[in-house]
C-alpha cells in the first residue's frame, strides 16, 4: 500500500512541478531573471526524479504481484515469468502513458543537462514546451487512467495477453515509444526559434542527432513490431496496414521528410517554414500514433486497450497544431529563403521530390486509416479500407523513392552538369536495364517485383561507386592505402556515408519485402500422423504431437520434419495453447534456406518455409496447417540491421559541428561587446 | 510511515526546485537579444558556405560536376565569404 501511495503522490506532484516548469519559465523570460528559469529546469529534472519514483512503485507492484492494483492484476499473473512482468509495465494504456512521461522527462532532464552553456535564449521556450506536454501526459495519468487504481483484488491476475508473451513484443513498445517521445525534443526547438524569432539553422543543428535518434528509435521500433506480428501472430506476413501499424508508420515518414528537408536547409538555407510545418506534424502525429494504440478508436489487433482517453488528446492535439501554426504565420517574415533553387538536376531538387513523395504517402495512408472513422461518423456504417487501396498507392511510390535513392549520390548540391550526370549515370543506368534482362529471363515477370529488384542494383550500384570515388580522391589527396581512405572517409563524414549505408539498408529491405509479397506461396491441409504434403520443393511430414497441461493453458505441441530437393531441411515445432481466459493461441514454425529453391544446407537469408498449425483432432490424431513458402524475407530484417549499423554512424560524435556550434556562440558573445 | 516517506520527497523535490530562487538575482542577457542572435546567425551562415566550399570540392573529385560549374561556384561562395 506505501508503493501505491508514493506512486500516486508523485505523479500528483510532478505534476504540480511540471507546471511550475512551464509559469517560472515564462516568469524567467519576461523578467530576464536566470533564477526563475533555473528553477523551471530544476522542476523539470524534480518531475523526472517523481515520475522515476512513480514507475518504480508500478514495477514494484508486478513484482510483489499487488492485484489489488487493477492494471498489474489485468497484465499480470502469478505463473507470468519475471520479464514478462516486468514488460507488463507497458503492456496497457496506463502503463504506457507512464512510460511516455517517464522517458519525456528523462529527455528534459538530458536537454537540461546539455544545455547548461549554450542554447540559453531558446531553452527557457524549449523547456516551456517539453513539460507541457509532459504537464498533458501526467494528467490523463491523474485524471484518465491511473495505473495505480485499486480493485478488490483477484486471487490470480488475468495476465498478459498469450501473443504479447514473445521477447519482441517486450523491446518493441519502448522502443517505439523512444521515437515517439524523441520527436518531441526537436519540436519544443523549433517552437522556440519560432517565439525568439532565431530562425536560422541554429536549432536545426542543436536538435539533429535528437531527429535522427527519433527517427532511428521509430523505425526500428516499426521493425520489431513487424518481426513481432511475423513470428507470434500467426498469418503469414508481417504488415498488414492496421491501423497501429500505420500509427507510426506515418510519422516516420515525415520524419524521413525532415531528416533529408533539414540538409537543404542547413546546406542552401531554404525551405525554412517547411522544416518548421515537417516537424509540427511529426510531432502531432507522434502523439495521434500514441492515441491510436492506446484508445481502441479504430479496432485493430493492436488495440488492447479501450478508455476515455480521446477528449484529452483531441484537446492537445488541437492546441499542439494550431498553436504553432499560427505562430508559424506571424514570423513568416523570419522564415523567408536566402537562396533559391538553381537547377533541377541538384541533390536540393532530389531531396525537394523526395520530400513530396514521403509526405504525400504519409498523407495517403493518414487518410485511409481515419476512413473508417470517417464514413462511420457521416454514414452511421463502418467502412474497412482492404490491403490492396494501401498498396496501390504505397508501392510505386516507394519504387520513385527508391529510384531517387540511387540518384541522389550521383548529383551535385547547387547543379549538376548534364555531361557529368551522363557519365556517373552511366554504369548504374547500364546495370539497371541488365538487370531487368536478367532477371525477366530468370523468371521474374510481375512488374512491380521486376523494376524492385533492378532498380536495387542501380541503387546498389551508385552507392558502391560513391564508396569507390570516394576512396580514390582520398587515396589521390592522402596518400593511403584503400582500407585507410575507407574509414578515414567514413570518419570525417559520418553523416554522409552512414546515410549510405542506411540507404542500403533500406535497398534490402525494398528487395525483402517485394519478393515475399509477390511471390508468396500458400497451402492449407489436414494430415493424419505420419502423411505428408508438399509445398514448393518441400515436403513436410506430420511427425509427432504432444500433449501437456500447465496452470494457465493446455498444450499441444505438433512436430514436423522438412525435407526438399531430396535432402533433410530439419524440422519444424509448432504449438495450439488454449487459454481458459484468450482462447486458442499458435505458435508457427519456421524453417529458413539461404537462396530461394537452391544451395541447401547453408543458413538462413533466403526464403522461410512458415508454417501454422489451425487445429489438431485427438481422436484420428489429425492436424491442420497452413503453409506458406515467404522468398526472400529475410532480406527485410537483414537490412534492418544494415539500417542500424549506418544510423549510429550518423549520430556518432562529431567534433566538428560541436566546434561549430561553440564557436557560434563565442562569436556571438565577443559581437555582443 | 508513508506520510513520511511522502513528506521526505516532496520536500526534496521542492528544495530541489525552488533553491535557485534563494540565490542572488540574476539577469539572463541572452534573452531576448536580437543583436547576438543575428550575430550566431551570421556565423553558422558563414560556415555553412564552408561547409558548400568542401563539398564543392568532393562533387569535383568524385566527377559530379564539371570544371568550369566548379570554378564558377567557388568564386561565387569564396566572394559571400569574404563578404561576412
Amino acid at each position: 500500500m506505501v508503493m501505491v501511495q508514493v506512486g500516486n503522490y508523485s505523479l500528483l506532484m510532478a505534476t504540480i512541478l511540471s507546471t511550475w516548469a512551464v509559469v517560472s519559465s515564462i516568469l524567467g523570460i519576461t523578467s530576464r531573471s536566470k533564477n526563475m528559469i533555473k528553477s523551471g529546469e530544476n522542476a523539470g529534472i524534480a518531475s523526472f526524479a517523481l515520475i522515476s519514483i512513480a514507475s518504480i512503485a508500478l514495477v514494484h507492484g508486478f513484482l510483489t504481484d499487488d492485484f489489488r492494483i487493477e492494471y498489474v492484476a489485468h497484465y499480470s499473473s502469478i505463473h507470468q515469468p519475471l520479464l514478462y512482468k516486468l514488460g507488463a509495465f507497458w503492456a496497457g494504456q496506463a502503463g504506457s502513458l507512464l512510460l511516455w512521461a517517464w522517458m519525456l522527462s528523462l529527455f528534459s532532464t538530458v536537454i537540461v543537462l546539455q544545455n547548461r552553456n549554450k542554447n540559453r535564449a531558446l531553452m527557457p521556450q524549449a523547456i516551456s514546451v517539453i513539460m507541457t506536454t509532459q504537464f498533458f501526459f501526467l494528467i490523463l495519468l491523474i485524471f484518465a487512467n491511473n495505473p495505480f487504481k485499486l480493485v478488490p483484488p483477484p486471487p490470480n491476475g488475468v495476465g498478459l495477453n498469450p501473443q504479447l508473451l514473445n521477447p519482441y513484443m517486450l523491446i518493441h513498445p519502448p522502443t517505439l515509444y523512444l521515437g515517439y517521445v524523441g520527436f518531441t525534443i526537436p519540436f519544443a526547438f523549433a517552437i522556440a526559434a519560432l517565439i525568439t524569432k532565431r530562425t536560422g539553422e541554429a536549432w536545426i543543428i542543436t536538435t539533429r542527432r535528437w531527429s535522427l535518434f527519433s527517427w532511428f528509435f521509430l523505425g526500428i521500433g516499426i521493425l520489431l513490431g513487424s518481426y513481432w506480428a511475423y513470428i507470434e501472430l500467426g498469418w503469414g506476413g508481417y504488415w498488414a496496414w492496421d491501423p497501429v501499424e500505420n500509427a507510426s508508420l506515418i510519422p516516420w515518414l515525415t520524419g524521413t521528410a525532415f531528416l533529408h528537408s533539414v540538409m537543404i536547409q542547413e546546406k542552401r538555407r531554404m525551405l525554412k517554414v517547411w522544416n518548421i510545418l515537417l516537424i509540427i506534424f511529426t510531432f502531432c502525429l507522434c502523439i495521434f500514433g500514441t492515441f491510436i494504440t492506446r484508445s481502441g478508436i479504430i479496432s485493430s489487433v493492436h488495440a488492447f486497450a479501450e478508455s476515455n482517453i480521446g477528449i484529452f488528446f483531441a484537446i492537445f492535439l488541437a492546441i499542439a497544431f494550431f498553436v504553432p501554426l499560427i505562430l508559424l504565420l506571424f514570423r513568416l517574415r523570419h522564415l523567408k529563403g536566402e537562396q533559391e533553387l538553381d537547377s533541377i538536376l541538384s541533390k536540393e531538387s532530389m531531396f525537394m521530390f523526395n520530400n513530396l513523395i514521403l509526405v504525400g504517402i504519409a498523407c495517403t495512408v493518414f487518410i485511409l486509416t481515419i476512413f473508417p472513422l470517417l464514413a462511420e461518423f457521416f454514414t452511421g456504417n463502418q467502412a474497412t479500407v482492404g490491403v490492396p487501396v494501401y498498396n496501390r498507392v504505397s508501392v510505386p511510390w516507394g519504387l520513385v523513392l527508391l529510384l531517387l535513392t540511387g540518384l541522389c549520390p550521383l548529383i551535385a548540391w547547387k547543379r549538376t552538369s548534364t555531361s557529368n550526370l551522363k557519365r556517373n549515370f552511366l554504369l548504374p543506368a547500364t546495370l539497371f536495364v541488365l538487370s531487368l534482362i536478367i532477371f525477366f529471363i530468370l523468371g521474374v515477370r510481375k512488374v512491380y517485383p521486376l523494376i524492385a529488384f533492378s532498380l536495387s542494383v542501380f541503387v546498389l550500384s551508385s552507392i558502391v561507386m560513391e564508396f569507390f570515388k570516394g576512396i580514390r580522391a582520398r587515396q589521390k589527396s592522402a596518400g593511403e592505402n584503400v582500407f585507410r581512405s575507407f574509414f578515414t572517409m567514413i570518419v570525417r563524414n559520418k553523416r554522409r556515408y552512414g546515410g549510405y549505408i542506411v540507404h542500403l539498408g533500406v535497398v534490402f529491405m525494398y528487395i525483402g519485402m517485394s519478393g515475399s509479397a509477390a511471390y508468396q506461396v500458400e497451402k492449407q491441409g489436414a494430415l493424419k500422423l505420419g502423411e505428408s504434403m508438399n509445398i514448393g520443393i518441400y515436403n513436410i511430414r506430420f511427425d509427432r504431437f504432444t500433449e501437456k497441461e500447465y496452470p494457465e493453458r493446455y498444450n499441444i505441441t505438433l512436430d514436423l520434419s522438412v525435407s526438399g530437393n531430396g535432402r533433410d531441411r530439419g524440422t519444424i515445432k509448432t504449438e495450439l495453447n488454449d487459454y481458459p481466459r484468450f482462447g486458442v493461441a499458435t505458435e508457427v514454425g519456421i524453417v529458413r534456406d539461404l537462396f530461394p529453391h537452391s544451395l541447401p544446407d547453408l543458413k538462413s537469408l533466403g526464403e522461410d518455409l512458415y508454417v501454422i498449425p489451425m487445429g489438431f483432432e485427438p481422436k484420428t490424431s489429425t492436424a491442420s496447417f497452413k503453409v506458406f513458402i515467404n522468398p526472400l524475407i529475410n532480406f527485410l530484417w537483414l537490412g534492418g540491421i544494415i539500417l542500424v549499423i549506418g544510423a549510429h554512424i550518423t549520430v556518432l560524435p562529431d567534433k566538428e559541428e560541436r566546434e561549430i556550434l561553440k564557436a557560434a556562440l563565442l562569436f556571438a558573445k565577443k559581437d555582443m561587446r | 510511515m508513508t506520510a513520511v516517506i511522502i513528506l521526505i520527497i516532496l520536500v526534496a523535490a521542492l528544495s530541489f526546485t525552488l533553491a535557485p530562487l534563494f540565490r542572488k538575482a540574476e539577469v539572463d542577457t541572452s534573452l531576448g537579444d536580437l543583436k547576438s542572435s543575428a550575430s550566431e546567425e551570421l556565423f553558422l551562415k558563414k560556415e555553412s558556405l564552408t561547409e558548400a566550399l568542401k563539398e564543392l570540392e568532393y562533387d569535383l573529385s568524385t566527377g559530379k560536376i564539371s570544371e568550369t560549374d566548379y570554378r564558377t561556384l567557388k568564386e561565387k561562395y569564396q566572394k559571400e565569404i569574404e563578404a561576412f
